[in-house]
């Protein structure tokens, strides 16, 4: 080994294991949207000045991580710890109705470590298969871009309305970059996306403050959450292996999916998801078993889907082209004045050309062991003391507090006053947008890059 | 009493909330605006504004835990006992949500076993078996 890569492997520990404590936290508490929470502090991450090494491993740690102990709210409370544990609420449900939800747990969990470790070197493979094409999918970007905004759109759970509301979003992103170049001479990218990011909270907190809007957020009483018993067998105080844990049939349904998925990099996580679980289950007689399968799969396609949509297009195209990279990664591709994507010649700055492949396999793998070494034994041995805890003491409030200032704090470090009303307003609208017509925020960062890459393209024919 | 509201998917108190959003930004953005002032007078500009984001996220981080501990979470959290209630009654009730929970001994030994040690093994064959009675009459 050269000595040169002596520091970047040591900052690919330090920062994967910031990224795994963290992440493992973050996980627990439910609700923790993938795309408002990883997307900010990835990008702060790559402001401060980490190095492409540090970045990769912090990224590929936090979602790895947080998809292990989502599933920690997701089987013991009832309320899906994100949005990619959504899918599995139901069999995680009937598993706790019927006495045994740390099996739900268990299967879960360990279809995650299973589904990373078949995921990242079968994304790198694909990435090597992708990048001959590279120069002609970069060529042919802007047009991409407007189909799979289209698409994803489509796709999300506005349909049409979704697809339609691309124009004044879209509008209105050109419309205040026109101004901002006007009166800086430079663009915004950070605030567009924390805007986007962070919509559903800015609307929410409008929302709030208006009278009318306040009357329909009332609760009537504190929110009851029934959390399962401890109901684990006593005495176990050896680690159960992710490979004993699942029994052959089930091994084989996550590989499998995990194999699929990390193939369909441009296909929306939670839908795969879905697909990968109706699949398996439709496969398997026996009801038990079913909802035992159908839990580790649906977990395992959640790792395997975020770590493909990440490095696939990282590594072969350098562009955001699939709903992650336009997502919670984002900002691996576009973060100025760091990683920056030059809107009229397609050129990019970013992870892609700062790390060769062997670099994003080593600095991966480093992660991956990371992530799964601190999540997993923490998930197995702790998760229901840990639920309570967090329950009982870390409050809404707080959170909310810690995400309005990060928000203010990353904008006036992008341009003062005039990046917090750039964020303001593309959070409202888009979170608008999001709670109403249901265009989430992947749809919304297509509309970013057709604003930026399709519109310049089209007024240049 | 206090007013209590949905926000960003958990339950919030409206004055509690305007009170940590306040202290959280209270103690963030001052903290970024003096460091940075400081840092970009005093050194290299560009450095001293990741210097000043970097003190910026620590207050962000300070801020969030002082509204912690001043503002206590608004949920109730009830651990449920184990369902005491007949065995099969809770398994009719996932029947009727999802469909048959099928024979356990179909699956492979490994399988079963593992039904065994969940204590479900028995609970199941009779579910099974009295729903196949139940097709036949």
């Amino acid at each position: 080994m050269s000595a040169d890569l002596i520091e970047p492997i040591l900052w690919a520990i330090g920062m994967a294991l910031l990224a795994a404590v963290l992440f493992t936290g973050i996980g627990l508490i439910s609700g923790t949207d993938e795309t408002a929470i990883v997307a900010p502090l990835a990008l702060l991450v790559i402001l401060i000045g980490v190095p492409p090494a540090g970045v990769i491993a912090f990224f590929l740690a936090a979602i790895i991580a947080k998809h292990i102990s989502h599933a920690v709210p997701t089987t013991l409370l009832g309320i899906p710890g994100d949005t990619t544990a959504v899918p599995m609420l139901r069999e995680a449900q009937l598993l706790r109705s019927l006495g045994v939800p740390h099996i739900a747990l268990q299967k879960a969990i360990s279809g995650g470590v299973i589904s990373v470790i078949i995921a990242i070197p079968l994304s790198i493979l694909f990435a090597l298969v992708l990048t001959p094409f590279a120069e002609a999918i970069g060529a042919a970007a802007p047009w991409i871009f407007i189909a799979a905004a289209i698409l994803v759109a489509y796709t999300s759970k506005g349909k049409l309305a979704a697809v339609l509301a691309l124009i004044p979003f879209v509008l209105i992103i050109v419309g205040l970059q026109a101004f901002i170049l006007e009166q800086k001479d430079a663009t915004f990218t950070t605030s567009f996306f924390l805007g986007i990011a962070t919509g559903p909270l800015i609307y929410d907190l409008f929302s709030a403050l208006s009278p009318a809007g306040r009357r329909s957020m009332t609760q009537t009483g504190k929110r009851e959450f029934d959390l399962a018993p401890d109901v684990r067998p006593a005495g176990g105080t050896r680690l159960p292996n992710p490979f004993t844990v699942l029994d052959r049939q089930q091994l084989a349904y996550t590989s499998g999916s995990a194999v699929i998925t990390s193939a369909t990099f441009v296909f929306s996580p939670v839908a795969m998801a879905v697909l990968m679980g109706e699949i398996a289950g439709s496969r398997i007689k026996n009801g038990f078993h079913r909802l035992t399968t159908v839990v580790s799969v649906r977990n395992g396609t959640t790792e395997s889907t975020y770590i493909a949509e990440t490095l696939i297009p990282l590594i072969a195209i350098g562009l955001p082209l699939s709903p992650m990279a336009a997502g919670p990664a984002a900002p691996l591709f576009n973060a100025p004045p760091v990683y920056t994507l030059d809107a009229k010649t397609g050129e990019t700055n970013n992870l892609h050309d700062l790390l060769s492949t062997g670099e994003f396999a080593l600095f991966s793998v480093i992660a991956a062991v990371i992530a799964v070494a601190v999540a997993y034994p923490f998930v197995m041995r702790n998760a229901h003391r840990a639920a309570t805890w967090v329950m009982k003491s870390v409050s809404h409030e707080a959170i909310i507090a810690g995400f309005a200032a990060l928000i203010c704090v990353i904008c006036l470090y992008e341009g003062g006053l005039l990046a917090l009303g750039v964020t303001i307003t593309v959070g409202l609208v888009g979170g608008l947008f999001n709670r109403m017509i249901g265009m989430h925020a992947g749809v919304q960062f297509m509309g970013y890059y057709v604003a930026v890459l399709t519109v310049p393209a089209v007024l240049a024919l | 009493m206090p007013q209590l509201l949905e926000v960003w998917n958990d339950t919030v108190d409206s004055k509690h909330l305007v009170g940590s959003i306040a202290i959280g930004i209270g103690v963030a953005v001052p903290a970024f605006l003096i460091s940075d002032h400081f840092f970009t007078t005093t050194g290299d500009p560009e450095l001293g504004h990741s210097y000043a984001l970097l003190i910026g996220i620590v207050g962000c981080i300070v801020g969030a835990v002082i509204s912690g501990i001043l503002f206590k979470p608004k949920r109730v959290i009830t651990e449920s006992e184990a369902d005491t209630r007949n065995r099969q009654e809770v398994i009719d009730e996932v029947v009727e949500e999802y469909g048959d929970l099928g024979d356990p001994r179909d699956l492979k030994p490994a399988v079963q076993e593992e039904i065994r040690a969940l204590g479900l093994f028995d609970a199941l064959v009779e579910n099974h078996e009295n729903r196949a009675k139940g097709a036949q009459l």
